[in-house]
Order: C-alpha cells, then sequence, then structure tokens
C-alpha cells in the first residue's frame, strides 16, 4: 500500500517545506526562463533572415517551456540545502520520511514530461515543414556551392564563379552544395542555415535574406589541416546592386 | 603453492604461468611488432600507381596486430584456452594463483583473475586515461586561450583534438563500470567473484594493449579527423589513423567481454533471496550500460575495419569515386555513438541513485520508476543516432522521425530526476562530497538536458550543429554529469576498495574547485557557440576571444581540482584514516565484508530478505 | 592537515609544470616557425591611379622535398613529397633557408610575387582554381618555360587570365577566417613544367632547367592573418590527393601575415 508524496493528511499543502518549494519554485522558473533566455539571445548572432529569427524565436519558447521543469527541481535542491544539514562523521539518525513511492507524484512528472516533449515536437515539426518547402520554391535563386579544401566557391545562375557570395535582399535562394573531396558544412552563420557538403552528392539548403549587410560563411564539419580558415563572407545587397555585381563577374569568367 | 613449487613430470607450462606478467607482454609484444614490421617492409608487394599509400598502411596495421598478438600472449592471455586444448585445465591451485592469492603487489601486473584486482587495475588505468586526456585539454584550451588561438600548429591541433575526445570517451565509459563495476558489483549482489574470471582480467588487459597503438599514432602522424574519424577525412589522415583503428578495435573487444561477463554475472550470480525487486538501482544501471554497449561496439568495431580496408585494401565502402558513401560511415559510427553516451551517463547516474539514500537516509524514490528510466533510455538510445546527423543531407525525410525519438527520450531521462529529488525531499542530508555531487550532477544535467532540447530541434540544429555549442553541450552531460557521477563514486566506494577514507578536506576543494571551473569554462563556451565558432578549430576570428578566454581560465581551475583530486586520492590511499568496514553506514552488501576483504569476499554467501533501501521506517 | 594541503598544492604545480612543458615542446614543434619577409621594391602604380608602395616575394615549388631548405638537409621526414621552398632572385632553389612557406608583408601596398614552378602537373578537383583571381586586373604573367642555367625567358611572356584546367602544376591560394579583418582572397594557377623533363631531372637528383614562371601583383588591405595553400591536388595515394603533402604545414601551406 502506497502513500500520498507527502502524508496521510489532507493538507499536503499547507506543511512549510512544501510551502517554501512553491515560493523558491516560482522564484527559480522565472530566473532560469529570463537569465536562460537572456544568455541565449544576447550571445547569439544578429539574425540576418526570418530563419534565424525564428532559431533565436525557439530558444526562446523552449527555454520557457522548459523552466517550470527546471524550477521544481532547483527549488526542491533548493530547500533540501537550507534544511537541516548534518556534517561530521557519522550518519545523522535516519530519516522520518519513510515514503518510498508516490504513484501519483510519478503519473504527474511523467504526464507533464510527455506534454512539453509533443510541444517540442510539434513546434519543431511545424518550423521543418516550413524549411522542407522552401527547398522547392520555384522562383528562388538557384545557387551552386562547392566545398573543395578549404576555399568555398560559388557558382552563379549566369555563370558568374566567386569566391564571395552576393545575394539580393528578400529573395529566396536554394544553394546546392556539393564538395569535390572530403566531407564539409556550408553554414551561413547569420541566416542560421547549415547543409553538409559530400562528395558525390548535391544537397539543398534555402533561406531568403532579410537585412543588408556583410555576414559570415563558416565551414562547420572538420575537413582536414586548414578547417579553421574554411570561411568567407556573404553580402546581401539591394537588386540593383546585386545584378550589377552578377553581370560584371559573369564577363570577367567568360573572359579566356 | 606446492604443486606450483615442484616440478612434476607434467606440463611445463606451469612455470611459464608463474614468469608472465606485464614486462613478458610489453616485450613480447615490441619484438613481434618489430619482427613483423621488418618482414612486412621486405615482403609486401610495392604499391601500384593508382594508390601509393596503401603499403604503408599495411605495415602499419601489421605490425600493430602483431603488437597485439604479443602483448595478450605475454601477459598470459592464452593460457587458459591453450591449457584447455591440450586436455589439461587448470587446476584449483592454479586458478588460486591466477586470482592473485598470496601474491602481494605483484598481482596487479599480471593477468590476475580476482575482480577486485581488476578493479583497481581498472581505477589506475581510468586515472592513467584522465590525465593524458587532461593534458591534452589544457593544450588546447592554451591554445584557444591566446587570442585568435593559433599558438599550436594545425596539424598538431587537430591531432590533440582527435585524441582527447577518444581517449576521454574511452575515460568516460569505463569510468564507472571498471573499476566499481568489478570490484564493487560482485560483492554487492553477494558473490564470490564474477562469471568468468578470466575474461575479467582480459578485458582490462585489452585495455592496456589498445593503447599503445593510440600512442604510437601520435608518432606517425596523429589523428587528423577529431575522435568521430569521419570518413572519407579518414581515408586521407596519415598513417596514425591506423593507430586510432587498432585502438577502437582492440577497445571494442575489451567493451564486448566486459558486456558479457557483467550481465552474466548480474543475471546469473545475484545471493539467494536477491530478487530483481530486491537488487539495487547500481546494478541495474551497470548492467542497462554494458548491455547497450554489446550490440553498439560491434558496429563501431566493423565501422573501423571497413576504415582500415579502404585505406590499407584500397575498397570503397566511404569513397564516392568507389560506389561507396561517406554517409554509410556516419550511419554505423553514431548507431554506436549514441548508445554509448548513455552507456557513459547511466552507470554515473545510477551510482548517485545508489548513494542518494545513504546519506539522506531515507528510501530511494520510487525504485520502479528509476527502473523504466534505465529501461527507457537504454532502449530509445538505439532509435536516436541519425539525430548526430540532421544536418548530413543524407535523408531529409528521416529528420522528423529521429527528431520524435530523440524529443521522447526526454521522458525516460525526466524520471531519473524525479527519482533524485525524490529522494531528497524531506531527507536528512548528510554533507558529504557524494552528497554536495548529487546537487552538481542536478544543476550540470539540467543545463545538459536542455541545451540537448534545442539540439534536438531541427531547425535549431541547422544553426547549432558543428558549432562550440555543441562541444559545451556534450561536456555537460558526459563530463558535468557523467564525471561528477564518478568522482563521488570513487570517494564513497573509496573505504571499501583500499580501506582508507578519502582524505575529506581534499575531496571538498577538489569538488568545489571542479565544478565551478568546469561551469565557468562551459559557459564560456556556449556563448562562443551561440556566437559562430565552429568546432576543431585552432584558430578563431578575433571576435571569440572573450569566450574562449573565459574557458580557458574555467579550464585551469579544472586542472588544479584534478590535481588536488590525484593528489587526494594518492595520499589516502597511502597514509589516509583507516577506514571501519561502513563507514557511510549504508545497507548494501559491499558494506558487511570486512577490510582487507577476503580473496572470495563472504566465508558464508549471504541471504537476502529486502531491499538495500530502509532507511527510517520504510516496508520494501 | 596543513600539510596535506601543501603537498596538494605541491601536486598542482609539478603537474602545471608537466603540461607547461609539453605544451612548449608541441608548440615549437612547428614544421617552419619563420617567416619571410617581403623585399621593397619602390612603389607601384594601379590601373585606377592609386599608387602603393611596392614589396617583392619570390618562391619555388619543387616535386620533392630534397631541395632541403627549411626541411633540412636531406628534405627531412618526407624527401619524396612536393613542397614550396624560399626562392633567389632568379628562381634558384636556396637549400640552405631556414624558412620556407610562411610570408609576411605590409598593409595597405602592392605585393608582387614570382613563382618558379619546378614540377609536372595534372587536373584539379575544382577548375574553380584554373582562373587568376584577386590579383590587379585579374591577370597574371606567364612565361611557360624560364631558362634556370641563362636567367632569361625561353618562351615569351604571357599576359594570362587562367590556364587550362588539366595542366596546373599548383597554386598559390590566399584566404582566409572570415571576420573583422578585411578578406584577403588571392588565387593563382601555376602551369605545370613538362613531365619528361622533371622526371629526368630527378632521377638525377636535381631538378628541370625549364620550370614554369608565374608573376602577379595583388593589394593588401588592413592588418590580418590569413593562410595560404595549394588547392591543386598532389597527395597522391591519398583520398582525394589531398593527403600526406597536402594536409601538412610547410610543405603546400603556410601562414600569410598582412602587417605593418
Amino acid at each position: 500500500m502506497t502513500d500520498l508524496m507527502n502524508s496521510k493528511k489532507p493538507q499536503w499543502w499547507k506543511s512549510p517545506d512544501v510551502k517554501k518549494t512553491a515560493i523558491l519554485w516560482v522564484i527559480c522558473t522565472a530566473i532560469v526562463g529570463y537569465v536562460g533566455t537572456e544568455f541565449h539571445v544576447r550571445s547569439i548572432v544578429e539574425p540576418a533572415s526570418e530563419t534565424m529569427t525564428g532559431v533565436i524565436d525557439l530558444m526562446r519558447i523552449f527555454t520557457w517551456a522548459a523552466s517550470p521543469v527546471a524550477g521544481l527541481v532547483f527549488a526542491i535542491c533548493l530547500t533540501v540545502l537550507t534544511s537541516k544539514r548534518h556534517y561530521g562523521d557519522n550518519p545523522p539518525a535516519e530519516a522520518d520520511h519513510q515514503i518510498s513511492n508516490s504513484p501519483r507524484a510519478n503519473a504527474v512528472w511523467i504526464v507533464v514530461s510527455a506534454l512539453l516533449c509533443l510541444f517540442a515536437l510539434i513546434t519543431g515539426l511545424i518550423v521543418l515543414q516550413k524549411d522542407s518547402e522552401a527547398v522547392l520554391e520555384s522562383t528562388a535563386i538557384q545557387m551552386n556551392v562547392t566545398g573543395s579544401q578549404w576555399v568555398w566557391s560559388f557558382d552563379y545562375p549566369n555563370g558568374a564563379r566567386s569566391e564571395d557570395l552576393y545575394l539580393p535582399v528578400d529573395k529566396p535562394v536554394v544553394f546546392h552544395i556539393t564538395s569535390v573531396d572530403v566531407k564539409h558544412s556550408f553554414w551561413i552563420v547569420q541566416m542560421g542555415i547549415k547543409m553538409d557538403a559530400n562528395p558525390g552528392a548535391i544537397t539543398e539548403a534555402a533561406v531568403t535574406p532579410n537585412k543588408i549587410g556583410v555576414f559570415d560563411i563558416r565551414c562547420a564539419e572538420l575537413c582536414g589541416l586548414l578547417h579553421a580558415y574554411m570561411q568567407t563572407k556573404v553580402h546581401v545587397v539591394s537588386q540593383n546592386d546585386y545584378d550589377k555585381w552578377v553581370a560584371e563577374h559573369a564577363a570577367l569568367e567568360g573572359r579566356a | 603453492m606446492t604443486t606450483l613449487m615442484s616440478k612434476p613430470v607434467s606440463a611445463p607450462g606451469k612455470s611459464v604461468i608463474e614468469r608472465l606478467n606485464i614486462v613478458t607482454a610489453v616485450v613480447l609484444g615490441a619484438v613481434s611488432a618489430f619482427v613483423v614490421w621488418r618482414l612486412a617492409l621486405q615482403f609486401l608487394p610495392a604499391d601500384t600507381e593508382v594508390r601509393l599509400f596503401t603499403r604503408e598502411d599495411k605495415i602499419t596495421l601489421l605490425s600493430m596486430v602483431a603488437w597485439f598478438v604479443g602483448f595478450m600472449t605475454g601477459i598470459g592471455a592464452l593460457v587458459g584456452p591453450f591449457r584447455w586444448v591440450m586436455g589439461k585445465d587448470l587446476s584449483h591451485d592454479e586458478n588460486m594463483f591466477l586470482a592473485g592469492k598470496d601474491m602481494g603487489v605483484n598481482r596487479y601486473f599480471r593477468y590476475t583473475t580476482d575482480h577486485k584486482v581488476v578493479g583497481i587495475q581498472y581505477l589506475v588505468i581510468t586515472m592513467v586515461i584522465f590525465g593524458i586526456g587532461g593534458i591534452l585539454a589544457m593544450l588546447i584550451r592554451t591554445n584557444l586561450g591566446t587570442p585568435e588561438g593559433g599558438w599550436i600548429h594545425p596539424q598538431a591541433y587537430n591531432s590533440i583534438v582527435g585524441t582527447h575526445g577518444i581517449i576521454m570517451i574511452v575515460g568516460t565509459i569505463i569510468m564507472v563500470t571498471g573499476p566499481f563495476g568489478n570490484f564493487i558489483m560482485p560483492i554487492m549482489i553477494g558473490a564470490r567473484d564474477m562469471a568468468f574470471p578470466r575474461l575479467n582480467a582480459l578485458s582490462f588487459w585489452l585495455i592496456v594493449a589498445a593503447a599503445i597503438p593510440l600512442i604510437w599514432a601520435q608518432f606517425i602522424g596523429g589523428i587528423s579527423t577529431g575522435w568521430s574519424a569521419y570518413n572519407p577525412l579518414a581515408g586521407q589522415a596519415p598513417l596514425g589513423m591506423n593507430g586510432y583503428i587498432m585502438f577502437i578495435c582492440i577497445f571494442a573487444i575489451s567493451t564486448m567481454v566486459a558486456g558479457a561477463n557483467i550481465t552474466t554475472t548480474i543475471v546469473r550470480m545475484r545471493a539467494n533471496g536477491m530478487t530483481w525487486n530486491r537488487t539495487p538501482i547500481f546494478i541495474y544501471g551497470t548492467m542497462a550500460s554494458v548491455a547497450l554497449a554489446l550490440p553498439a561496439f560491434p558496429v563501431f568495431f566493423l565501422s573501423q575495419v571497413m576504415s582500415a580496408m579502404d585505406r590499407a585494401l584500397d575498397t570503397s565502402f566511404y569513397n564516392t569515386a568507389g560506389g561507396g558513401s561517406g554517409w554509410l560511415y556516419e550511419n554505423l559510427f553514431w548507431i554506436m555513438g549514441h548508445p554509448e553516451v548513455y552507456v557513459i551517463l547511466i552507470p554515473a547516474v545510477a551510482a548517485l541513485m545508489e548513494m542518494a539514500p545513504v546519506f539522506t537516509r531515507r528510501p530511494l524514490f520510487s525504485f520502479n520508476v528509476a527502473v523504466m528510466g534505465i529501461a527507457g533510455i537504454s532502449g530509445l538510445s538505439v532509435l536516436v543516432w541519425a539525430h548526430h546527423m540532421y544536418i548530413s543531407g543524407w535523408a531529409p525525410l528521416l529528420n522528423a522521425p529521429f527528431m520524435l525519438t530523440t524529443e521522447l527520450i526526454s521522458i525516460p531521462t525526466g524520471m531519473l530526476f524525479l527519482v533524485l529529488v525524490g529522494t531528497l525531499w524531506r531527507g536528512r542530508l548528510w554533507m558529504t562530497m557524494p552528497t554536495m555531487s548529487i546537487f552538481a550532477l542536478l544543476w550540470n544535467f539540467m543545463i545538459g538536458g536542455i541545451t540537448g532540447i534545442y539540439l534536438s530541434d531541427v531547425p535549431a540544429d541547422a544553426f547549432l550543429h558543428g558549432s562550440m555549442y555543441v562541444t559545451a553541450h556534450f561536456h555537460y552531460t558526459l563530463m558535468g554529469a557523467g564525471l561528477t557521477g564518478a568522482l563521488a563514486a570513487l570517494v564513497y566506494w573509496f573505504p571499501k576498495m583500499t580501506g582508507r577514507m578519502f582524505d575529506k578536506k581534499l575531496s571538498w576543494i577538489s569538488f568545489w574547485l571542479v565544478q565551478i571551473g568546469f561551469n565557468v569554462a562551459f559557459v564560456g563556451m556556449f556563448t562562443v557557440g551561440l556566437a559562430g565558432q565552429p568546432r576543431r578549430v585552432e584558430s578563431y576570428a578575433s571576435t571569440f576571444n572573450t569566450g574562449n578566454l573565459i574557458t580557458t581560465i574555467g579550464a585551469y581551475t579544472i586542472m588544479v581540482g584534478m590535481l588536488v583530486l590525484l593528489h587526494g586520492v594518492i595520499s589516502s590511499w597511502r597514509s589516509g584514516d583507516k577506514a571501519p568496514m561502513n563507514p557511510w553506514q549504508a545497507k548494501t552488501l559491499e558494506w558487511t565484508v570486512p577490510n582487507p576483504i577476503p580473496l572470495e569476499n563472504f566465508d558464508v554467501l549471504p541471504t537476502v530478505t529486502s531491499d538495500a533501501y530502509g532507511y527510517g521506517k520504510a516496508k520494501s | 592537515m596543513n600539510k596535506r594541503i601543501l603537498a596538494a598544492l605541491g601536486t598542482v604545480i609539478l603537474g602545471a609544470g608537466v603540461i607547461a612543458g609539453i605544451g612548449t615542446y608541441v608548440a615549437a614543434a612547428k614544421n617552419d616557425s619563420g617567416s619571410i619577409m617581403a623585399t621593397s621594391a619602390g612603389s607601384f602604380t594601379a590601373p585606377d591611379g592609386k599608387t602603393y608602395p611596392h614589396y617583392t616575394l619570390t618562391m619555388n615549388t619543387y616535386p620533392n622535398s630534397t631541395f632541403g631548405g627549411h626541411h633540412g638537409e636531406d628534405g627531412g621526414a618526407h624527401p619524396d613529397w612536393v613542397s614550396y621552398g624560399a626562392a633567389g632572385p632568379y628562381g634558384e632553389p636556396l637549400r640552405d633557408a631556414k624558412t620556407g612557406t610562411n610570408f609576411v608583408v605590409p598593409a595597405h601596398s602592392a605585393v608582387t610575387i614570382t613563382i618558379w614552378q619546378y614540377d609536372s602537373g595534372e587536373t584539379l578537383n575544382n577548375d574553380f582554381f584554373a582562373k587568376v583571381r584577386g590579383t590587379v586586373g585579374g591577370t597574371a604573367t606567364l612565361v611557360e618555360r624560364y631558362d634556370t642555367k641563362s636567367h632569361t625567358n625561353a618562351t615569351e611572356a604571357k599576359t594570362i587570365t587562367q590556364i587550362p584546367h588539366d595542366a596546373v602544376g599548383h597554386t598559390f591560394t590566399i584566404h582566409g577566417v572570415s571576420s573583422d579583418q578585411d578578406s584577403l582572397f588571392v588565387n593563382v594557377p601555376l602551369l605545370l613544367a613538362n613531365d619528361d623533363e622533371v622526371t629526368a631531372a630527378e632521377e638525377e637528383g636535381g631538378f628541370t632547367q625549364f620550370p614554369s614562371m608565374t608573376t602577379f601583383t595583388f593589394i593588401t588591405g588592413d592588418e590580418g592573418e590569413y593562410i595560404w595553400n595549394c588547392e591543386f591536388p598532389c597527395g597522391d595515394g591519398t583520398v582525394a590527393r589531398f593527403g600526406n603533402a597536402m594536409s601538412a604545414m610547410s610543405y603546400m601551406s603556410g601562414h600569410f601575415t598582412v602587417k605593418g
């Protein structure tokens, strides 16, 4: 016969350590949620695409969703640590508390964690669905990306080739990524997209840059000696500037 | 004893058994390696134009295999099987000799079958492994602590990173099940030894044999691929890659052997009355861990064999030019790689779950949920591997199902949290370093777990994969949770294993230094990951300077803490306070045997009538 | 108690010392730790009219490392590996040079590099690198056969924007970390030398009399740390032929520092 989590007395919520834990729970949840979110939001790069904004939002949401769980665990820890602690070489007397199980507590915990899990899953699936469709966008600029040890090179639709990536703002682009030697990973940092470059295969990633500026492209898969230097820049410019640049470079490429 | 000292007319092998030890093993191994090396150099045909590299790979591999065979022969691994084949099985006296009876310190340098000896051997080698891995970590952090890095040149750095990774992975795999799974577990279940004592010695000496190819590798070009040894990069790597391959193959055998041994022991040799309901939770954790390793490590083994074949025999398992695929390697590797992190984590958490009732003087909260949690994690862990491959482009349609299974693992993991906080609730807290380790685990594992949730989300992973954020996450889980549990287990079981108490002050000092240093270090690492620093780079943009400096300062703090711990181990072992039989007043069976523990543990095998959590007036 | 803590401190210091020792050894074991400074050469006027201080560098690419140089007298641990190396003003090997693949050039300057290419060649993995990129005017000057005995051009100097992607000996490609520093990207393909002549000379323990010679100029921006490596796969026998010499510093790669 198992007992309730605390005692047979119906008003378990009135006992002092429960009240203390409840208050601490609220405080810890708020701290974990706030600090966790601020930590991520302040450390992360400035977004340059909707995709990246979505990533940041997702971190916010997940942090707040997880904070009650973390808050409860930390609250219980604090309650325990601030009750009488025994030091010395001999153990204190055995605890009065003899409860070794609580089906109700177990059930609540498992159900809540399952619900949180479901929440995380659905949130993730929604965004994942959007990303999968973005790769099929027919009006997108089709850009070929080649990773060679240890340089990225880009093939533009009109024949231009460059080590720099130029993109027009607010226009979707689909990258077709491959490698000529070992595995690399094509990461446009501030736009929140990444896709491995595999030898013998072409993989896809899509994004719509929504900010004019210069951003970083870094290789994210160890690819040998100079992996740390396999980096270049992406310049997001106005449509006009993009058209001019691409035409210039196609001409340069074409010249013998 | 007399059987061995006299020279009867029977097999001359008897005196051989007495002579075999680590010295003969090393000598025989080195000689074999040298001989095979010369022979291979002489007789292997030259390469064809197309693949000029493979002859050197063949020579290296053959020499390493020769080392392995020579070493294992020299340590005496073949004695048992050889005698059995000859029809003259080992006598009782010889078995007692092999178990280290009356041999003093020498028994630690031989192929000794006593599980207590093997446990101590594992403890020492784990400390050596962490020492080397730690030195490499300090080199990495010193390099990254200098602005923009670049103090160590790329080749050496990549090899240091890869070696640090694989050494620490191996160290964390064996850190709980090795010393404590071997020394403590049989006594805890009321057995005299393990099911297969000779396999026990084998599993330990295989690790020693495996270490040499890894060290050897550093002098023939190093490991340039990171610990995951991705192909095709591994195919391109210098000769040192063969050292990695041999290391893994031998270690995989060690793990499989240990897995068979530990599982059989737990299933078949528990004392009378120790039903599954009365089996301590640490036993469940140990068994789950090795049971997980049993299917996972053969896959790792095969993945490396194929890598060696691609290099030395010009096959194309992983080379697209020949019709193969690097994705095959990734799948095989992560099919091992994910269960493997639970192989690391579960025993550490189970050890802390075992300690929690002792240091709160109240029953373990919901033993059933604890078992369910361990079982759930073990079962699910074989279904999540491709979350390491979300961004590989391998199978975009599979990202969603793997996201599902990965998110699901948070449920059984949460159960372990429930058990721990439930056990802390309304306990009488006895403040020791293991006690505080429980709180440290809850803190570290919470952070590790939540950051894992971000990573398990495919769109977020598109930003985070391959960045330092991932490195920080897995250090929080494997080191913040795993190592914390292992260090607590060390202090907790130290009295039983060495007969002395671990110096209290040193255990506290090292605990705080390690925990504070750890959190400082890896919080700094999260920030640079979020700011865009990739993994495995020896040099980086100046924007990452501050974060890296913070991490390096944290790392140096960990170093001081670990060195204090090392000192604590050595000085307590040599001259610590003599320990009483049951210093923690715990209720598991290992605390019912005296120090020093008799060779066969129990005079009379115990009969168990209740579980080990009967603190207070709780019923089982 | 106090003694134990003091002793623990001793362990800490000892441990730190061991680490420091190993670290120093590892850091010092760079293949090629020195740098070659660019030589001043007056001033340079770009096509757009701007003038810059002018600096020059010379270097050679070899089919093996027997030239010694920064690898040591007999070519070091891998005498059969292809390698870059320091060169004299007429492309002569500098066998006693202590440094070979790390270069330092000043900021906001025009840098002219001349490379004598003594190796044969084949096809690039990625033909992106067959084109001259990042230089002034997007061009380089190529002498297909340079006579190292008489110090003259055996064939006419040509202005090139690319070379056939299957006739590449090596490339010189400068690139670097994406960060606050200025981008610097220069890629110049180096024509192969005649295969038979190269092999014949190797058998005699020397190098062909007729390497190709490529000269190009580029403008540096602000100070920064970059890297250069060859993009021609000459690590025979390895995956994508990018192992061996290609994956070891000081053979086919090095540091390129813009400073001062």
